[in-house]
C-alpha cells in the first residue's frame, strides 16, 4: 500500500430518496478512494447502499432518488473533474466510455427488442468510437469474442431473450468494454447467474482486467470473490462505510463489530471455523435510522455514545479506517 | 360494538369526508356483527383496509366530484318524477301555444279545463325552465324523468349481466380443460364484433315477444311500471325499454367472463385454496368464500366504470330509435326527437345530452378513482399525502 | 417468409369458426325471435297470402334452422341473394356501402392516433403534473360524452356557424384503385378530392374517434412510464447514450401493449358507426344495419356482420403481425 494514483473520489455523499413512505436516507455520509489498476471492493448486506453508491457516480440516480451533497472527483489524465458538477453531455460522454457500468441482472439491463450487437454497437457510435452502426457491429464481433462469448459471428445477430444468462451478462461486459474504459463498476455482475457460470465471468473479468489494465469497483457480498478478487475492501453499513482496508489485514484482522459479525455469518475464505452465526437483529429502516452508530442497536459493544453520536472515521492502521467508538478513549481499546 | 377507529386516526389528518366515512363502515360492521357475532374481529384487518382506501378515497377530487355527480343523479333519478313540475307525457301545447318548441324560460298559463285535471295541472301560469318539445311538453320535467329511466335501466342491467359474465367465467377458470374452452370460444365469438350492434339487433327484434311476456304478467308488469316511474296506459311503449335491458344483458357479460376467468386462474393457484381444496371442501363455496372476495376488487371497478357505460348505451341506442319510444322520457330519444328541429330548437339536443354526459361521467370518475385506490402501486402514494404532515417533516 | 405464410394460413383458419359463430348468431336473433319474417317482408298485415307463401319458399323459412342458415350463407357468399326488402343483391350493397365507414374508421382512427399518442408521451413526460390530471380528465370525458351529443354541438359550430364542412354527398373520385376514396386520393396525390373527402368525413372521424383519444392517451402514458422506468433504460443511461436514443428504446418497448388496444379500438369503432353515421347522414355499413334491422331485413343483418366480424379479426391479425415485427421474443 505505498503510493497512491487516485483515479476517482468520493468525498461525503449524501444521497436521499423521496419515497411515499418517507424520506430514505440511502447514502449517509461516505468517502472513498480507488486507485489505478486496483480492484476495490464494496461489501455489505442487501439494501446497505452499494449499488446506490455506485449509481451516484455518475450520477445516475433517477427520481425520488436525489444526490443532496457531496463530490465525485474524477482523475481524468491527472485532471480533476466533479462529476457531481460537471454538465449532462460532458457526463454523458464519461459514461459508458470512461465509466463503464455492469449490472446485476443482465436480463434486464439489455433491450429485448435489439440484438446484443447492436446495444454493442451504438454504444460505440454514440461515443464516437464508430462512423455507422454497421460498423460497430462488425467490430461488435471482436468486442464478444475478447469476452468469450461462443461463436460470435451468430451471436451477435441474437436477440437477449436467444442468449443463455452467461452470454447476456457476456454481452453486457462487451458493452461496458467496448470503449476501452479505466473504470469499470461491476455491481454484483454474477449474482443473477448459477454457480459455474459465475466462476467463468469472474476469471472472465480477472484476465480483461490484467489485459485492459482497468480499474474495477467490484459490489458483492460474496466474501469468498472478496478474497479472490479485490485488493482493497470497504464494508458498508445503512448508508455508511464503517471500515475500509487492504484485504488481507480485513480478514485476519477485523475492526468494527459489524465486520467482524459479517464475517463470522459467512464462510472465511482465510479461516477455519466451526460455524456460521447470523448477524442478530434487522437491518434497518432507512427512513428512520437509529440515532449516533447506525450499527448501535445491534451491537453487542454497543456503549453509552453509540446511540448519541456518529462515531468518527478512526485510522487504526496504514490504510486501515473504522468508524467505531470502540477505538477511541471511549472504547478503551 | 366500538370501532377501534381511533387506531387510525392517530396517523391520519381526518377530514368531515373521512368521519361519515367511517360512520358507513361503522354501520357496515354493525350489522354484520348483529348478523354474525365475532364477524369483526374476525375481520379487522379487511375492515381497517377499507377505511384506508375510504381515506385514500376521499383525498382524491375527481373522485369526489364524481361521488356528488351520482349522487345527484341518484337523487334526481329517485325525487324527479315526484317534483317535476309536470308529468312527462303532458302536452302543454293543448293549454298554450306558445309552449309548442318554446324556448328555455318561455312562460305559459295553463287555463282551467277537465283535461289540464286529467293531467294533475293547477291552472296558472309556469315557467319552462328549460324549453318545451314539439308537443309543448316541459323539457325540465322529461330530463327529470329521463334519469328514472336512465338509473332503473342501468340497475336491471347491471343486476344481471355482469353476474352472467362472472358466473361463466368462475366455471371456466376453475373447472378449466374442456368446459374452459368452450365457453371462452363463445365469449371470443361475442367479443369478436361490438357490441352496440348486437344489442340493436336484439332490441329490435324483442318487443313483440316481451309485450306479450308483460301482457301475460301483470305483477311485474305493475312493478316495472312503477320502477320505471310510468302511466299504466304506457306499459306497450315500455316493453320497448325492457327490451333494451334484456338486450344489453345478452351482451353485457363477455368482459366479465374473461377478467373473472384470468383472476380465478392465479387466485388457483394461491395456497388458501390448494388448502381448502385439499381439506375437501365443496367447489361452490371456495369459489364463493375464497375466490369471489379476492376478484372482488377489478370486478367492483368495472361494475362502476360499466354503470356509466350501460348509461351511455342506453341513451345511443333510443338515439337510434330501437331503444326508447314515445311518450317515455328518455335522455337519448329525447335527442333522436328533438333533432328534426336543430340547431332552431336547440335546447333539445343540449340538455339531455348534457345530462347524460354528466351522469356517466360520474361513474366515470368515480370507477378509476376507485382503481388507484384499489390499486396497492398508486394507493401507496395517496396514503402518503394521507400521513400527518410533522410525520413526513419529521423524516427530512 | 414462409414462416409468416404458414402463420397468416393458420390464423386465416381459426377466422372460419369466429365467422360461423358470429353469423349464426346473428341470424338466430334476427331470424328466429321475430314472429313472422315473411309477413312483414311481403308488406305487413296487408300482405297477401299467396305473396307471403312464395317468400317462404324462395328463403326456405320452413325449413330447420341449420338448413336455413347454410342457404343464407351460401347464397351471400356466392352473391346470389336477393334482399326481399330493397330486391338488391346484398354482397353487391356491401361492397358499396363498407369503403365509406371503412374510410370513416380509418379517419377516427387518425385522430386516435395522432392527438392520443403524443398526449399520452406529454402525460407521462409532466406525470401528477395539471397537465397529466388535465388529459386523465379528458380522457374521463372522451368515454362519458354521448357522441349524438359532442356531434351535435359540433355539426352547429362547424357547419352552422363556421360553414367549413359540407353535410351532404359522398365524395367519390371518378378513379378507383383500392376501392376506398380516401385513400385512391392520397396515392393519385389528388389534392382537391381529399379536402373535398376530410371536409365531409373529417368532422364525422373526430367524433366517431373521440372516446378513442382519451383511451389511447391514457395507455400511452401508462406503458411509456413502465418503459422509462425499465432497468434497461437506466442501463441505456449507464451506457452514455444520448437523450434521443434513449427515447427511442423507451418509445419502441411502449409501443408493445400500445398496439394490441389500438387493434382492438380499431375493430370497436366499426360499433360506434351506426350513431355517427346516422347524425351525419353518411351512406354507410352503420346505417345499412339499423335500416336492415328495422326492416328486419336479416339476410342484409347477417352479411353486414359478416363484414363487420372479418375487419375486426382482420385488425386483430395486423396487430400480432406487426406485434412480431415490433417484438423478436414473438414467433409467428
Ligand atoms: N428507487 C428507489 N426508491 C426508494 N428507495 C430506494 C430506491 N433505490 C434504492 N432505495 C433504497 O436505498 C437503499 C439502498 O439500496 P441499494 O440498492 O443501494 O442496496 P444494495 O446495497 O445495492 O442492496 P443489494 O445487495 O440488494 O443490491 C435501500 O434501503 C433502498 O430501500
Ligand atoms: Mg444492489
Amino acid at each position: 500500500m505505498s503510493s497512491c494514483d487516485p483515479i476517482i473520489e468520493v468525498k461525503n455523499l449524501y444521497v436521499n430518496f423521496y419515497t411515499y413512505a418517507g424520506v430514505v436516507k440511502a447514502i449517509d455520509g461516505v468517502s472513498f478512494r480507488i486507485c489505478r489498476g486496483e480492484t476495490y471492493c464494496l461489501v455489505g448486506e442487501t439494501g446497505c447502499g452499494k449499488s446506490v453508491t455506485a449509481k451516484s457516480l455518475t450520477r445516475l440516480i433517477r427520481s425520488p432518488g436525489r444526490i443532496e451533497k457531496g463530490s465525485v472527483i474524477y482523475y481524468r489524465d491527472g485532471k480533476p473533474v466533479d462529476l457531481l458538477k460537471l454538465g449532462e453531455e460532458e457526463l454523458r460522454g464519461i459514461r459508458g466510455a470512461e465509466i463503464s457500468y455492469i449490472f446485476q441482472d443482465p436480463s434486464s439491463s439489455l433491450d429485448p427488442l435489439y440484438t446484443i450487437g447492436y446495444q454493442v454497437a451504438e454504444t460505440m457510435k454514440e461515443h464516437g468510437r464508430v462512423a455507422s452502426i454497421k460498423e460497430g457491429i462488425r467490430r461488435a464481433v471482436d468486442i464478444l469474442r475478447t469476452v468469450l462469448m461462443p461463436d460470435p459471428e451468430t451471436r451477435v445477430k441474437n436477440y437477449p431473450h436467444e442468449l443463455s444468462g452467461g452470454m447476456k451478462q457476456r454481452g453486457v461486459i462487451g458493452i461496458s468494454l467496448s470503449n476501452k474504459p479505466r473504470l469499470v463498476i461491476a455491481d454484483e455482475p454474477t449474482t443473477a447467474l448459477d454457480a459455474t457460470v459465475q466462476d467463468q465471468i469472474m476469471d472472465l473479468l480477472k484476465k480483461l482486467k490484467a489485459e485492459e489494465d482497468l480499474t474495477v469497483l467490484l459490489i458483492t457480498h460474496n466474501m469468498g470473490l472478496v478474497a479472490d478478487m479485490c485488493d482493497r475492501v470497504a464494508v458498508m453499513y445503512a448508508g455508511r462505510i464503517v471500515e475500509e482496508a487492504d484485504v488481507f489485514e480485513l480478514f485476519a484482522n477485523p475492526k468494527h463489530p459489524y465486520t467482524q459479525a459479517l464475517l463470522r455469518a459467512v464462510p472465511n475464505p482465510m479461516k477455519r471455523m466451526d460455524k456460521l452465526e447470523s448477524i442478530p437483529g434487522t437491518v434497518p429502516n432507512l427512513i428512520f435510522p437509529p440515532s449516533g452508530c447506525r450499527f448501535h442497536p445491534r451491537c453487542p459493544f454497543a456503549m453509552d455514545i453509540c446511540s448519541r453520536e456518529r462515531p468518527p472515521d478512526l485510522e487504526v492502521a496504514p490504510g486501515h479506517r473504522v468508524a467505531c467508538w470502540l477505538y477511541t478513549e471511549h472504547g478503551g481499546r | 360494538m366500538s370501532i377501534a377507529a381511533e387506531e387510525l386516526g392517530e396517523v391520519y389528518e381526518k377530514k368531515v369526508l373521512d368521519k361519515l366515512s367511517d360512520a358507513v363502515i361503522g354501520g357496515f360492521v354493525k350489522i354484520a356483527e348483529t348478523l354474525r357475532p365475532g364477524w369483526y374481529r374476525r375481520n379487522k384487518s379487511r375492515v381497517d383496509e377499507w377505511r384506508l382506501m375510504a381515506y385514500a378515497f376521499n383525498r382524491s377530487p375527481p373522485g369526489i366530484i364524481g361521488m356528488l355527480l351520482v349522487l345527484g343523479f341518484v337523487l334526481v333519478a329517485l325525487v324527479g318524477p315526484y317534483v317535476a313540475p309536470f308529468r312527462y307525457d303532458t302536452p302543454l301545447q293543448f293549454f298554450d301555444q306558445n309552449s309548442y318548441l318554446a324556448p328555455p324560460g318561455t312562460v305559459i298559463s295553463v287555463p282551467n279545463s277537465t283535461l289540464a285535471q286529467n293531467f294533475g295541472i293547477k291552472p296558472g301560469n309556469y315557467t319552462l325552465l328549460l324549453g318545451g318539445d314539439d308537443y309543448g311538453r316541459d323539457l325540465w320535467s322529461r330530463i327529470l324523468y329521463g334519469a328514472r329511466t336512465s338509473f332503473v335501466v342501468a340497475i336491471l342491467v347491471m343486476m344481471v349481466g355482469p353476474w352472467i359474465g362472472i358466473a361463466i367465467g368462475l366455471i371456466a377458470g376453475y373447472y378449466g380443460g374442456k368446459i374452459d374452452e368452450l365457453l371462452m370460444r363463445i365469449t371470443d365469438v361475442f367479443l369478436a364484433f361490438p357490441g352496440l350492434i348486437l344489442a340493436i339487433a336484439f332490441s329490435a327484434v324483442l318487443p313483440p315477444r316481451i309485450s306479450a311476456f308483460l301482457e301475460s304478467h301483470a305483477t311485474i308488469r305493475s312493478l316495472l311500471l312503477t320502477l320505471f316511474a310510468l302511466e299504466e296506459q304506457h306499459a306497450g311503449a315500455m316493453a320497448y325499454l325492457v327490451s333494451v335491458v334484456v338486450a344489453l344483458w345478452l351482451v353485457w357479460w363477455p368482459g366479465y367472463a374473461r377478467l373473472v376467468r384470468g383472476s380465478v386462474l392465479s387466485a388457483r393457484e394461491n395456497l388458501y385454496v390448494e388448502a381448502a381444496r385439499a381439506l375437501g371442501v365443496p367447489t361452490r363455496w371456495i369459489m364463493i368464500r375464497h375466490i369471489l372476495p379476492n376478484i372482488l376488487g377489478p370486478v367492483l371497478v368495472y361494475l362502476t366504470l360499466d354503470f356509466g357505460g350501460v348509461i351511455l348505451t342506453e341513451a345511443g341506442l333510443s338515439f337510434l330509435g330501437v331503444g326508447a319510444v314515445p311518450p317515455i322520457a328518455d335522455w337519448g330519444r329525447i335527442v333522436y326527437d328533438g333533432a328534426n328541429f336543430f340547431p332552431n330548437a336547440w335546447w333539445l339536443v343540449f340538455f339531455p345530452g348534457l345530462a347524460t354526459l354528466l351522469a356517466v361521467l360520474g361513474f366515470n370518475l368515480i370507477g378509476d378513482t376507485l382503481r388507484d385506490v384499489l390499486d396497492p402501486k398508486t394507493r401507496r402514494s395517496l396514503e402518503f399525502k394521507l400521513k400527518k404532515r410533522e410525520e413526513v417533516v419529521e423524516g427530512e | 417468409m414462409a414462416e409468416l405464410k404458414r402463420f397468416l394460413i393458420r390464423r386465416l383458419i381459426t377466422f372460419i369458426p369466429t365467422l360461423i359463430g358470429v353469423t349464426f348468431i346473428v341470424f338466430v336473433i334476427a331470424a328466429v325471435i321475430p314472429a313472422n319474417p315473411a309477413k312483414m317482408w311481403a308488406g305487413g298485415e296487408k300482405a297477401r297470402p299467396e305473396v307471403v307463401e312464395r317468400i317462404k319458399k324462395e328463403y326456405h323459412l320452413e325449413d330447420d334452422i341449420l338448413t336455413q342458415y347454410y342457404f343464407v350463407m351460401t347464397k351471400l357468399l356466392k352473391n346470389e341473394m336477393v334482399s326481399p326488402v330493397t330486391q338488391h343483391y346484398i354482397w353487391d350493397d356491401l361492397k358499396m356501402y363498407f369503403p365509406v365507414t371503412f374510410q370513416l374508421t380509418i379517419i377516427a382512427f387518425f385522430f386516435i392516433i395522432a392527438i392520443g399518442i403524443p398526449l399520452g408521451i406529454v402525460a407521462a413526460l409532466y406525470r401528477d403534473s395539471v397537465v397529466d390530471t388535465a388529459i386523465r380528465i379528458l380522457a374521463l370525458t372522451g368515454v362519458s360524452t354521448p357522441i349524438f351529443w359532442l356531434a351535435y354541438l359540433m355539426i352547429f359550430l362547424f357547419f352552422t356557424r363556421l360553414h367549413w364542412i359540407t353535410l351532404a354527398g359522398t365524395p367519390t373520385p371518378p378513379y378507383s384503385i383500392t376501392g376506398i376514396p380516401l385513400i385512391d386520393a392520397i396515392l393519385k396525390g389528388d389534392l382537391d378530392m381529399l379536402s373535398q373527402i376530410l371536409a365531409r368525413f373529417g368532422l364525422p372521424g373526430f367524433i366517431l374517434g373521440f372516446a378513442g383519444i382519451g383511451v389511447t392517451a391514457r395507455i400511452v402514458r401508462n406503458s411509456f412510464l413502465d418503459s422509462m422506468s425499465a432497468d434497461f433504460t437506466e442501463y441505456a443511461m449507464a451506457r452514455g447514450l444520448t437523450k434521443m436514443r434513449i427515447y427511442m428504446h423507451v418509445l419502441k418497448n411502449a409501443m408493445v401493449p400500445i398496439v394490441t388496444v389500438l387493434g382492438l379500438m380499431f375493430g370497436g369503432l366499426l360499433g360506434g358507426a351506426p350513431i355517427t353515421e346516422t347524425v351525419f347522414g353518411i351512406p354507410g355499413l352503420g346505417r345499412y344495419m339499423l335500416q336492415a334491422i328495422r326492416n328486419f331485413d336479416y339476410l342484409a343483418l347477417v352479411g353486414s356482420v359478416f363484414f363487420v366480424a372479418l375487419i375486426y379479426l382482420i385488425a386483430n391479425l395486423i396487430v400480432d403481425i406487426l406485434y412480431a415485427f415490433i417484438d423478436p421474443r414473438v414467433r409467428y
